[in-house]
């Protein structure tokens, strides 16, 4: 396995190899203040929702498209640099957004981003932020 | 430009170089100050003290886009931790009533308010709201909030009494049937469809109006624009008031009247290496929410979460620490960014 990643730094797919290696089990969207809270977790065949009112879980059924689309996005990020990724503005320094932070869970690691203001992610982000904030609308 | 300056001898002042000849003898480290969020850690990467100046670059990139505000902060931090600093050294004169040469001002003063109030229907938002608004603010300010009994032993040494009583100076009413107002400041300006803030260096201006997307409140730190200087707070978390649930004691006010006066959230903002530049405010790396019972630990020390600057619910937030105390109390000295409303 580790020959095969070490052969893929000389050609492409190096992406491929460290999936099929430690494959993404997970992806969370979490976002919190005083009094709010909203979180999204998706993985194969499953959709999670927490908002904070009834502060239950919605678990609904996920489409295939939609985790492979969300994979792929996960699979195209810099996994390691994910917690020194620089937030496009802090606005929840005075309260005026809520504390945001993507995570990714693979087999071995869980991967935490920094965080950012809800609705403000950083522009490595912001595909996968976007689609994983519309899911509970769009998967009903 | 001057900021530029600021930057050249912090860098070098972590090269070993010395400082430059200060006429107050204090030095002051701004090294790790920074206006953005826990992105820019500078823990567990290289050692070498170029790194240290990481910051500083962001902060020039943020100072290209917005220039005054960002360089009004950084001297205004500056100017907070050498009066600190000061007072530490045991210089100057603890100041009496008049202020006079104290470098952290020492009396005790009232701050009068206006309250603005933007409501759906008329007197939706009661009087009963305000005057108790007013009475809870100056009680948290003045170490008298009756759930202080839960402080912990190892924190009660350090619980400050901040001796700033609040009155209510005027309300102003508008009825408008706009839903939420958001925290662009549009409740802020009549030409908006809200109300203009009333002389901020003399009041402190609290809107209530709904601002939507789950935010409670919002505030606007020191140094930034005179017209929307002040705090902002929901209908619903405004004074004691039954609908407002767990946070329906007022204390939201409480938190954001901590921002207006400098402080930050007790966690930094950011991991455990990332603080709310007071020295005796545990770390943290990350916001306590509802009601935690003690002890809670993030940053191998007990987080501080009945703090008015984490995130728990109202009844379960009931103290300033001494050095929160000092950080906004070092507005109030000569020069200081909210001088004026002790003068």
């Amino acid at each position: 396995m580790y020959l095969g990643l070490l052969l893929c730094y000389v050609s492409l797919g190096c992406a491929q190899q460290k999936q099929i290696a430690d494959p993404i089990q997970e992806i969370k969207y979490s976002a919190a203040s005083r009094g709010f809270h909203f979180e999204v977790r998706v993985r194969k065949n499953q959709i999670m929702v927490a908002k904070d009112n009834g502060l239950s879980a919605l678990e609904d059924a996920l489409p295939a498209s939609i985790w492979n689309e969300l994979k792929g996005m996960a699979e195209g990020l810099n996994l390691e640099g994910l917690d020194r990724l620089e937030a496009p503005s802090n606005a929840s320094a005075t309260d005026r957004a809520a504390i945001a932070f993507v995570e990714i869970r693979t087999n071995q690691k869980t991967y935490q981003s920094s965080s950012f203001d809800h609705g403000h992610p950083p522009k490595a982000l912001e595909a996968l932020v976007k689609k994983i904030v519309q899911l509970p609308e769009t998967v009903e | 430009m001057a900021l530029l300056a600021y930057m050249a001898v912090s860098c070098e002042k972590d090269q070993g170089n010395p400082a430059p000849a200060d006429s107050q003898e204090v030095q002051v480290d701004m090294s790790d100050f920074s206006l953005l969020a826990d992105s820019d850690d500078l823990s567990g990467k290289s050692a070498g003290q170029a790194e240290k100046c990481v910051s500083m670059k962001n902060l020039q990139y943020r100072l290209q886009k917005n220039p005054g505000l960002e360089k009004k902060m950084y001297d205004i931090e500056y100017a907070t931790r050498k009066a600190i600093a000061l007072k530490n050294n045991g210089k100057g004169q603890p100041g009496g009533g008049g202020g006079g040469t104290s470098p952290v001002y020492a009396g005790a003063f009232t701050i009068p308010v206006i309250v603005n109030i933007i409501e759906t229907s008329p007197n939706a938002v009661t009087n009963a709201q305000v005057t108790s608004q007013m009475d809870i603010l100056t009680d948290d300010f003045n170490r008298n909030n009756s759930n202080a009994t839960g402080i912990p032993s190892e924190f009660a040494a350090i619980n400050a009494d901040v001796k700033i009583t609040f009155t209510l100076a005027n309300v102003i009413r508008k009825t408008s049937s706009k839903s939420s107002w958001g925290t662009n400041d549009a409740m802020k300006f009549e030409s908006q469809g809200g109300i203009n803030a009333t002389d901020p260096s003399t009041y402190l201006n609290i809107w209530v109006c709904e601002i939507g997307g789950g935010i409670l409140g919002y505030a606007q730190f020191p140094g930034g624009s005179a017209a929307t200087d002040g705090i902002v707070i929901g209908p619903k978390y405004f004074g004691e008031n039954a609908a407002g649930g767990i946070y329906g004691h007022g204390r939201t006010a409480t938190h954001e009247v901590g921002h207006w006066l400098n402080l930050r959230h007790i966690w930094g903002d950011g991991r455990c290496n990332r603080d709310d530049y007071v020295a005796d405010t545990p770390k943290s790396d990350r916001a306590n929410y509802n009601c935690p019972s003690y002890p809670v630990v993030h940053c191998n020390s007990n987080d501080m979460t009945m703090n008015y600057m984490d995130y728990v619910q109202d009844d379960c937030m009931y103290m300033f620490t001494i050095g929160q105390n000092d950080r906004m109390r070092a507005l109030f000295s000569p020069g200081g960014a909210r001088e004026s409303l002790v003068q």
